[in-house]
């Protein structure tokens, strides 16, 4: 397994360029980069300009692990107004562009978003219905679209068979999950999820969760590796089962508040010892 | 703690979903291969009143029509001869159904023996772990509990039998049994796993390397709990006798990936 974490940890203020040094020496093998959550890395940013990105990349040593963004919590795929839909499905075949131009295989997506007024049933049709043309462009491409289990964020396909049961119903081998293992919280055990979906993971995303503190409090919910309720030991041993292979890509929503370039140094050692199983 | 009853037992598999379709995709899709292979005597057996793991057979059952592999359900009385034999979830209740299962390996059978003893009463057991070690020279030792903690009634079995309570091995909270043969696999576990023994049946502590040759010991474990060899292989007369200490069939029934590539495995291998 190789290690990643996103441009969007890199402190603000940084450039680009000594943000991936960080990253390089922190001992990552690649970068994920968030595609409208960084100035560098914009739907108006060109493909001249994204080729430069990649060439700054392979400089520091890195490779590009995959593409994420997090343009869809405010202009979901399965919005009514077909409008937004149309920009939502703009974001991932500009994903989907990119990420060949930086040479990566997959692309981060958040399917689906449930809300009081958009509720679940519209939200899953939808989903399936917009989700489908664009895995015959991620075939196209070669670039796999992984679906995010965002679960109580989206309030959206809560559990594994559930998720099972939406690719099955989208049904392109190029769409599959980007698993986040920090995302599940009180409702289900990472572990299990990893074992279900095996194969059709596309990406691992890591972050613990402290399953405690709820989603409404003041405090985070989520903390460093190691740190919170997920059972490492447990999704170490899944991996190994399901024979994942692939990238593990860090996600720290709960940024240290000094030093912050430590925190890249210390979960680089923890996803070391997760790897090793040295748990 | 206190023993499940094989009423409350039965009642707890019938809850539980069976496969999806879907999941025995990539079973189906080597089922061409299996069927030139195992010709057309595939017997299923189901040991009725014996059969204290119904949704074993079930999980069996399903992941084999789902193959298209070409089987016949029967009952332990009429168990005729076949080329590949599977018992799922059973006790050996008599010896006439051991002497039945081992006679067909000695003239070349292939039997696939899924015991369910550790579901069973203390009786049960202690019949299954006497007829296992006179007819087939497997020697079974109380259940373990996988999941030190939970309700168990393989704990009150073995404190019944004299012994300590054997929770499971050390590492147990990761629920896997790891299997070298027929292919190398990890299926989860079943909650709990009849040990075979380490001294008694000559096994090496040593992981063994799923090499095939002509040299092969007389017993082979196949499959370990962390060291604790669950499952085995036997060598008679012709045939071969393979005791699964650990539940195979629940996981074919909930469509577990690996569980299934190892039934593919263990049909077109042995």
């Amino acid at each position: 397994m190789k290690k990643s974490i996103g441009d969007n940890m890199i402190p603000q203020g940084w450039s680009f360029e000594h943000g991936l040094e960080l990253i390089k020496k922190a001992g990552y093998d690649g970068v994920e980069l968030w595609l409208g959550d960084v100035p560098w890395f914009q739907m108006k940013t060109t493909d001249a300009e994204v080729q430069d990105l990649l060439r700054k990349v392979e400089s520091a040593g890195l490779v590009v692990s995959n593409v994420s963004t997090g343009l869809h919590w405010d202009t979901p795929l399965s919005a009514r107004d077909p409008k937004v839909r149309g920009q939502a499905v703009r974001i991932v075949e500009r994903q989907l562009e990119t990420a060949q131009l930086l040479k990566a295989d997959a692309i981060l997506v958040v399917a689906g978003l449930v809300t009081a007024e958009v509720p679940y049933n519209e939200v899953y049709q939808r989903s399936v219905e917009v989700i489908q043309p664009l895995g015959d462009k991620a075939a196209q491409a070669k670039v796999k679209i992984g679906c995010e289990n965002c679960n109580a964020e989206q309030r959206f396909l809560m559990g594994p068979r559930e998720f099972q049961l939406f690719l099955k119903d989208i049904n392109k081998p190029y769409v599959g999950i980007h698993l986040d293992v920090g995302n599940i919280h009180e409702t289900g055990f990472a572990e299990q999820w990893i074992e279900i979906h095996g194969p059709n993971i596309t990406r691992i995303h890591l972050k613990d969760v402290k399953k405690h503190r709820g989603r409404c409090g003041e405090e985070s919910v989520y903390t460093n590796l190691f740190l919170g309720n997920n059972n490492w030991p447990a999704i170490h041993g899944a991996l190994h089962k399901v024979g994942y292979d692939g990238w593990l890509v860090a996600e720290m929503e709960d940024r240290y508040h000094f030093a912050k370039d430590q925190q890249f140094y210390d979960t680089a050692a923890a996803i070391d010892r997760l790897i090793a199983g040295r748990l | 703690m206190r023993l499940v009853s094989r009423r409350r037992l039965l009642g707890c598999a019938a809850a539980v979903p069976l496969a999806l379709h879907t999941r025995l995709n990539g079973l189906a899709a080597a089922g061409s291969q299996v069927r030139e292979r195992i010709l057309d005597h595939c017997l299923l057996v189901d040991a009725g009143e014996q059969c204290v793991l119904p949704e074993s057979l079930a999980g069996f059952a399903r992941a084999l029509a789902a193959a298209s592999v070409p089987h016949r359900r029967i009952g332990p009385d009429v168990i005729e001869s076949g080329d590949f034999i599977l018992v799922p979830g059973a006790v050996l209740h008599s010896s006439v159904f051991a002497d039945t299962l081992s006679r067909l390996a000695r003239r070349g059978s292939v039997v696939v023996y899924e015991s369910g003893a550790a579901y069973a009463g203390l009786e049960a057991f202690r019949i299954e772990q006497h007829l296992l070690r006179t007819y087939f020279g497997a020697i079974i030792e109380a259940p373990m509990d996988l999941w030190p903690g939970a309700p168990s009634g393989a704990a009150i079995l073995a404190a019944a039998q004299g012994g300590e309570r054997r929770n499971g091995p050390p590492a147990a909270t990761l629920p896997y049994v790891h299997y070298d043969w027929p292919s190398t696999t990890i299926v989860r576990d079943f909650s709990r796993a009849i040990p075979l023994s380490y001294a008694a049946m000559g096994f090496s502590r040593e992981a063994h390397r799923p090499v095939e040759s002509a040299h092969e010991p007389y017993h082979r474990p196949i499959a370990r709990i962390n060291d604790v060899p669950v499952c085995c292989r036997l060598r008679l007369g012709d045939g071969q006798f393979v005791f699964l200490g650990s539940p195979l069939g629940p996981h074919l029934a909930s469509g577990d990936r690996e569980a299934q590539a190892l039934l593919q495995s263990l049909l077109s291998r042995s």
